[in-house]
């Protein structure tokens, strides 16, 4: 039971001599009940990876399976749920509760808008007040976290996220956040991002991708120990998160990396053998 | 799925053809036009398909690019072929009969002319999309039209219409592209059940592309008007597009040449 990919690749535009190598030799393994986070600088490849993992394009090399199946097989449709970038820029329905219900109206399964205000709760949005009212009132944060609910709406034992933060004030980023972790509770995630501080602390697994190749991969405590490869994918860990590995390099004892500030300073006090 | 895009988009090669001002080659579209219906045989005919399979190699845009939009008329090629071509019970039979429809000799040779203007036509009015930047089309357009502002057409008006209309054509398509992708993603099926069904399956398409259009334009307006855009009167160019001595030799040739074309043959 997991979402498996090994070896992928992918090159834009194959055959017509431009050619774009998008990714090369990608391996993956997300488990319900994990998060994924798939970071990389922009042009990296992760977005090629979501559609191949959702099966919204062909491998070209390597294989993606989905509990054992191909994902665009008859018998993994619904299986594999996706949010795209700017999700809100898809809304259609009249009211917010009708749009989530889009999702289990096409497939068929359970009554749609009892399923549909179950996945607003679950983004934190009151069903009562939010589901009646027009999408296109919401603001930055909640119109996100509504259309992400579409995709919960799936119930799909995998669920893949563009970009779910990209543009969002940092209390609709928080409240976003903490409705993709929670989710962790019926599925496996995967987040794909170029700014991936906010969800290190809670991931499972990292995948970082440098133009296209995987540059690290492995668990957040793995990470930690080879910080450097991570950050050869172009981006940097939360300055917290290096001063206490800067500190570990140089001979510190710190047992466990804190993403809080408060975490930090307890970690590297004790290291220096202050209590306070 | 692919939303289609239009044939006739620009092919960015150097030739001979791009080179020339587009104004020039509106004015060769006009003449190849009235050259096309002018002939009134299957030689003149021979002579345009001459000069247009003469114009694609010179301009160097791919073969199959060239006559993709043949392809987009083909049931009008059919129905021009078939209308022309075919009689209910006809007195004398003059060529085949299958039942009580025959297909008629003369008929079939008139249906062949006019498919074969058709096509022409198309092959070869193409060649300016082909070879002309949506750019520089809309400034030569607007040229040509400034004289039409003695009666009051606003002509810059139109030609800046036209250039945002043609410059968010790839736009919207890719943006269509990307919601039908995504509502395929929550289960949606645009490929099944009849016409009504399908047709209503583009409505979670149709609206957000629409709302996101009408926000575009807004940010558009408002940024225009930031870089203080009032319309067409007062404006210059940067690269002013000038009618060089080649433009004008090569329109008065040709022209002269597809009009003779025309009245001889």
């Amino acid at each position: 039971m997991a979402l498996i990919a090994r070896g992928l690749g992918y090159i834009y535009g194959q055959g017509t001599g431009f050619g774009i190598d998008a990714l090369r030799g990608v391996d993956v393994d997300l488990s319900p009940g994990e998060l994924l986070v798939i970071a990389g600088a922009t042009g990296s490849g992760k977005s090629t990876l979501l559609r191949l993992l959702a099966g919204l394009l062909r491998p070209l090399a390597g294989s993606v399976t989905v509990d054992g199946a191909a994902p665009d097989a008859r018998s993994a449709r619904g299986r594999v749920a996706i949010v795209f970038q700017n999700p809100e820029s898809q809304f259609f329905a009249e009211t917010v509760l009708a749009d989530v219900a889009f999702g289990p109206r096409n497939l068929g399964a359970g009554d749609p808008d009892v399923v549909a205000a179950g996945a607003l709760a679950a983004v934190g949005l009151d069903p009562d007040t939010f589901g009646g009212r027009s999408p296109l009132t919401l603001s930055g944060g909640e119109a996100r976290r509504a259309a992400i609910a579409g995709a919960l709406a799936m119930r799909a034992p995998y669920l893949l996220l563009d970009e779910p933060t990209a543009g969002l004030d940092s209390r609709g980023r928080r409240d976003v956040i903490a409705a993709i972790t929670a989710e962790r509770a019926r599925a496996g995630v995967a987040v794909v991002t170029h700014d991936p501080d906010e969800f290190l602390g809670h991931a499972d697994h990292v995948l970082a991708l440098r133009e296209g190749a995987p540059v690290f991969g492995g668990s957040v405590a793995a990470l930690f120990d080879a910080f450097r490869e991570y950050e050869s994918s172009g981006l940097r860990l939360p300055e917290v998160v290096r001063a206490q590995l800067l500190a570990r390099e140089r001979g510190a004892r710190i047992p466990a990396i804190g993403f809080e500030p408060r975490e930090a300073a307890r970690a590297l006090m004790a290291a220096r053998g202050d209590r306070r | 799925m692919r939303v289609p895009v239009a044939f006739g988009q620009y092919v960015p090669v150097e030739s001979p053809i791009h080179a020339l001002d587009a104004k020039t080659k509106m004015g060769l579209v006009a003449a190849f036009t009235a050259g096309v219906f002018m002939v009134d045989g299957f030689t003149g005919l021979a002579v345009m398909a001459l000069v247009v399979v003469a114009a694609v190699v010179v301009s160097r845009v791919p073969w199959r690019i060239a006559v993709r939009g043949v392809r987009a008329l083909s049931f009008i090629l059919a129905f021009t072929l078939l209308a022309h071509g075919l009689r209910w019970n006809p007195a004398t039979v003059t060529l085949v009969r299958l039942g009580p429809l025959a297909v008629d000799g003369p008929g079939l040779v008139t249906g062949v002319f006019f498919a074969a203007r058709i096509m022409l036509l198309v092959v070869g009015t193409s060649l300016l999309t082909l070879t002309t930047t949506p750019v520089q089309l809309t400034d030569g357009l607007e040229r040509v039209m400034r004289p039409l502002e003695v009666v009051r057409f606003p002509a810059g008006e139109v030609a800046m219409m036209l250039t945002i209309a043609l410059r968010f054509i790839p736009t919207t398509a890719a943006e269509a592209e990307k919601i039908v992708i995504a509502q395929t993603a929550r289960g949606a099926r645009f490929d099944e059940g009849g016409p009504i069904r399908r047709a209503r399956a583009f409505v979670p398409v149709l609206v957000p592309l629409f709302i996101n259009l009408f926000r575009r334009a807004e940010d558009l307006a408002l940024a225009m008007e930031s870089r203080c855009y009032r319309g067409g009167r007062g404006r210059t160019r940067l690269n002013a597009s000038v009618m060089r001595p080649a433009d004008w030799m090569t329109l008065t040739l040709a022209t002269a040449f597809m009009i003779a074309v025309g009245v001889a043959l």
